[in-house]
């Protein structure tokens, strides 16, 4: 068999046979960078019109509060970012599922990209609120339930993101970032429902699905323009973000197949009997070493392709671990 | 059972574990949770000389400020049944009016005063332009001083123009 990385790197990452493959049709690298290039720019354009003008229109032409005065116009910024800080948790939990419970290896991937986007946001939403809050309040931070729960999941993010970082193996990362993603969305409801709970300095929502939003609609629109926009600014990073990590696992394996590789086979003879992941991580983290592929069933084989002795030293080859095949299991 | 299978329902039992676990001891630290007490939980437990956040709304017609080139202020805490007076001296936020909510960190005194030493403002989640807040309280449907606004409803619907002019 002739080497050739890239394919099967494609075919690894995607198109398992067995039953549940609606969900990874998705999950081809070469149909993701496909789709996305088309819906990149359906993201992107709205995203900063919809942005300019939200942001425009409530921070110069929508009418200042009766007691709040110009302060009030720190919402237009202050709670579409609290809302996609919530969502985009909510977005990184189902990212996490999908890649715990099914092994997506695209969704492995989102949700790397999405943990520093939504802290990114996470952190506007705190910025924003504690400059709201020294005016109005007259304090900067309090400890009440609300402020105290947004700032874990703040804390949650940046822990998301530490952790799916920690292990030399990338799989192990992605799991134990999904358990760290799916524990933390108790804090969702605790977020959310803070403010009816408990005694909180933070006043409730002006905005719930049922009733009239006790807000008036010349704020009211200014403020949901805006959201949208930076709805389509989260989804527009994300995919971007992921595009580049979907073409960076390819060129790693563009250069290891310049590198001309060699191709060996440890067939199930020369494994250990119940030889866990780690073992076949250890062989592939040799120096120049990938990879490519152990088999989903019994007796287990794997492939690991290397760069030729002497070429080791001068291209640097980085190491790479492709997502377990197994996906449809 | 496929392992798919076996591993989302061990995710869900974890969720569901974890999701009473929190529950329960949200529900056991319910007390502490509070960021402030209102006068009637200050009536009823004996807080002595510990220092608490006391929550509520500014009595109507309560606000005395001392004379005299001080910051000295007297006002009354009130959550609609208990109220409970309390002085401050210091600056009072933009919003500190009657009527408006108010948070105040300090210590209750042994004859029934709270004296502060930090007094926040707590407003509510409506918002609205001057004009309707000036047309609502013109027609009657509203004194600021008194509570909150009449349901959104009411003056999002244009009802406020009609009758406020």
């Amino acid at each position: 068999m002739s080497l050739r990385p890239v394919e099967a790197v494609s075919s690894l990452a995607g198109a398992p046979s067995s039953a549940g493959s609606s969900l990874h049709r998705f999950a081809n690298p070469g149909r993701f960078l496909r789709l996305s290039e088309t819906v990149l720019p359906w993201l992107v354009v709205p995203a900063i019109l919809l942005t300019a003008t939200g942001l425009g229109w409530g921070l110069f032409f929508a009418p200042a509060d009766w007691q709040q005065g110009d302060a009030v116009r720190i919402m237009y910024v202050h709670v579409p970012s609290a809302w996609l800080a919530s969502s985009a948790y909510f977005a990184l939990a189902v990212c996490s599922l999908l890649s715990l419970v099914w092994r997506h290896p695209l969704a492995d991937l989102a949700a790397v990209e999405i943990g520093p986007v939504g802290a990114g946001f996470t952190a506007l939403c705190l910025a924003s609120g504690s400059l709201w809050g020294k005016p109005m309040w007259g304090a900067w931070w309090v400890w009440d339930a609300r402020l105290t729960s947004v700032l874990v999941l703040f804390f949650l993010y940046l822990g998301h993101i530490v952790l799916v970082r920690a292990f030399d193996d990338p799989v192990r990362g992605y799991r134990a970032g999904s358990i760290l993603a799916l524990v933390g969305v108790i804090n969702l409801p605790i977020i959310k429902f803070s403010v009816d709970w408990w005694n909180t300095l933070h006043q409730p929502a002006s905005i719930t699905l049922l009733g009239a939003p006790t807000m008036a609609p010349s704020m009211l629109w200014p403020l949901l323009v805006s959201a949208l926009g930076f709805g389509f600014a989260f989804a527009a990073i994300v995919v971007a973000r992921l595009r580049a990590a979907v073409m960076e696992r390819r060129i790693r394996g563009l250069l290891l197949a310049r590198a001309g590789s060699r191709l060996h086979i440890f067939p199930s003879s020369s494994l250990p009997m119940h030889s866990p992941s780690w073992y076949w991580a250890g062989l592939a983290s040799a120096p120049g070493c990938v990879l490519l592929q152990q088999s989903a069933g019994w007796p287990p084989s794997i492939r690991v392709a290397s760069a030729p002795h002497d070429d080791i030293a001068a291209p640097p080859v980085r190491t790479m671990i492709f997502p377990r095949r197994g996906c449809g299991r | 059972m496929t392992r798919k299978r076996r591993r989302l329902w061990i995710v869900l039992a974890c969720g569901i574990g974890l999701g009473s676990a929190t529950a329960l001891v949200l529900l056991a630290f319910n007390d502490n949770l509070v960021f402030f007490v209102s006068p009637s939980d200050l009536a009823k437990a004996g807080v002595g000389g510990r220092t608490v956040r006391l929550g509520g709304l500014v009595e109507q017609g309560s606000v005395v400020r001392e004379s005299g080139g001080t910051t000295a202020t007297t006002f009354r805490v009130t959550d609609g049944t208990k109220s409970v007076k309390v002085t401050y001296n210091g600056i009072l936020p933009d919003l500190f009016r009657e009527g408006q909510g108010v948070v105040t960190l300090g210590k209750l005194n042994p004859n029934g005063t709270f004296v502060a030493s930090e007094v926040l403002a707590k407003h509510d989640e409506t918002y609205m332009p001057k004009e309707v807040a000036d047309a609502l309280k013109k027609s009657g449907h509203w004194n600021p001083g008194a509570g909150s606004p009449p349901p959104a409803a009411l003056w999002n619907a244009g009802e406020v123009k009609g009758t406020g002019g």
